[in-house]
């Protein structure tokens, strides 16, 4: 950054006799910059011009020429305090000191000096209060520098700021993209393969018949990863509104509510209370669906799922046990099922690995924490845990109000693991 | 149980168009129409240019009514009913490919639909369609 001009020119208003001429002369041998004022309008023009510092003596000290002062001071910025050097008679109580002892209380530069005056007395003064001057402009210089600075940071913030908006925007508008064009396709795939199942079911040989079939699958397959995807990028992306949520009726919706649990809902009991937690309500839909669905669909050949769901505090924390009497998670497999398209189960138990993950994101992001315990063959107990939170909580009646508005489609609201 | 009611199909996509219908034709005896885009749309429910003739284009049942189309979304079509509703108002369903939170939030708030599907459209969906007329 360019420095400013460190001036250090000492302007001199004596109007009476050789005053000005010898004070200008002593200055200028001692290699000063003095500049004679002889006008206040040449006073005025030589402090717009960024001085030193002044000297008066006291003949000067007119009226006028204190109001100009007052001005000028008054307009200073904070940084600057320009030395003024006052020449006053010795012994009398005249008018120049009465000036400098009023300008004492106006924190304010002052020096009084007594005539006789020695050339060396006022050499030195000036030298001692040019090089105060030049701290001044050190600080000046400091100043500008941060202000330059944080106008920049500010740049960068908003520069920052905008480009995160942009990329969240753009994310917004793949996701909405891949709703709607990715899938579309696998839509008709999965129809006309039915619809060629349905239509020709008397022509088609068996195995065509089974081909269909595989049709069908693999593309639903592939929707559920889709879906999965969308919503593993909604809950990394979507702002999280933290509210006090009643988990009774959140959990109770989720069951009634969501096709993959409506014909296990007999199977799952919940232990009310659940109590109330802080968090966001579609994200605590989202992760109950699918440590739910989880805890139905991951059983024994012909065991019928038995699934529990129970709460416990421990000080400001409250967790949420989801148990099941499922297959189980061997110990090594137990964190990494947590990550993207992970899974413990074979391939022949259909997902995409992306459910947990899911969860794991959307409770860290609401300031949780997930885990599991679990001995393989006796069933997987996952568990929740968020910031306890008190009633009364409002957020039941949203969940309520959505389900009553999909009401007219028999599916309920429709999971984002959706058949086709 | 099979339905009598007319059904206007709004839907851009050729293949979900033969698949909806496929369907529909399992589940009603009544006429269904089919336009291709919302100012199409927003034309035949007001009865005006094209669709002038209501003997040849009567006032349907139900609605279903895609989102994303050129010429008119269904966001859009909403909103144009929302403001000036043909009498009578139809029963609308918004049937999409969109599983999004923020399209369901919008036709929520258009006041004007009476369901959202997410499509492929099934015998089960058009039963509870077609299961309360008046309403």
């Amino acid at each position: 950054m360019a420095q400013e001009a460190q001036a250090d020119v000492v302007l001199i208003v004596a109007p009476i006799g050789a005053d000005a001429a010898n004070i200008h002369a002593v200055l200028q041998r001692a290699r000063l910059e003095p500049k004679i004022c002889r006008t206040t309008p040449e006073l005025e023009a030589g402090m717009a011009g960024e001085c030193g510092a002044i000297l008066l003596t006291e003949e000067a000290l007119t009226g006028e020429l204190r109001l100009v002062l007052a001005r000028f001071f008054a307009s200073q910025p904070a940084w600057s305090d320009i030395p003024v050097v006052l020449i006053a008679s010795a012994g009398v109580p005249n008018s120049g000191s009465t000036v400098a002892a009023k300008l004492r209380g106006s924190r304010r530069t002052i020096t009084l000096l007594e005539r006789p005056l020695r050339a060396v007395t006022l050499v030195t003064t000036l030298d001692t209060l040019l090089a105060a001057r030049h701290r001044q402009y050190e600080i000046r210089d400091l100043l500008n520098e941060r202000d330059a600075l944080l106008s920049s940071l500010e740049t960068r913030v908003a520069e920052r700021t905008a480009e995160l908006q942009r990329m969240v925007e753009e994310m917004e508008a793949f996701s909405y993209s891949v709703s709607h064009d990715l899938r579309s396709p696998l839509r008709s795939l999965a129809g006309y393969a039915e619809a060629l199942q349905e239509d020709y079911a008397d022509t088609l040989p068996e195995e065509a018949r089974a081909y269909c079939e595989r049709i069908v699958r693999a593309a639903r397959r592939m929707d559920n990863l889709t879906q999965d995807v969308l919503a593993y990028t909604r809950v990394t992306q979507c702002e999280m509104e933290i509210t006090a949520v009643e988990l009774d009726s959140l959990v109770q919706e989720v069951v009634e509510q969501y096709p993959a649990l409506v014909s296990s809902a007999d199977s799952i009991r919940i232990h009310q209370p659940l109590g109330c937690v802080k968090g966001h309500v579609p994200s605590l839909i989202q992760c109950f669906s699918n440590l739910l669905g989880n805890a139905v669909k991951f059983v024994a050949e012909g065991v019928t799922p038995h699934v529990e769901v129970r709460s416990t505090v421990e000080k400001t924390r409250r967790r949420i046990w989801v148990k099941d009497n499922g297959v189980g998670i061997a110990p090594a497999d137990q964190a990494r099922i947590f990550r993207m398209f992970e899974r413990a189960a074979g391939r022949k138990v259909p997902g995409t690995g992306i459910g947990l993950a899911i969860v794991k994101k959307a409770v860290e992001r609401m300031g949780g924490a997930v885990g599991v315990n679990s001995t393989p063959g006796c069933g997987a107990e996952f568990w929740i845990e968020l910031e306890s939170a008190s009633p009364p909580c409002t957020s039941v009646a949203q969940a309520r109000n959505l389900a009553s508005f999909w009401a007219g489609s028999p599916a309920g609201p429709v999971p984002l693991t959706a058949a086709l | 149980m099979i339905s009598r009611q007319s059904v206007l199909v709004v839907e851009d996509d050729e293949d979900d168009f033969f698949l909806t219908e496929r369907v529909l034709r399992r589940c009603t005896t009544g006429p269904i129409f089919h336009v291709e885009n919302g100012r199409a749309a927003v034309d035949y429910l007001a009865g005006e240019g094209t669709y002038a003739d209501r003997a040849q284009f009567p006032m349907p049942d139900v609605v279903l009514l895609d989102l994303k189309m050129d010429q008119m979304n269904g966001h859009e079509v909403l909103a144009t009913l929302r403001v000036a509703p043909p009498t009578p108002l139809p029963r609308i369903f918004v049937l999409t490919g969109s599983n999004e939170p923020r399209d369901r939030e919008l036709v929520k708030s258009s006041g004007v639909a009476a369901g959202y599907v997410v499509k492929p459209l099934s015998v089960a969906h058009l039963a509870s369609i077609f299961e309360n007329p008046s309403g």
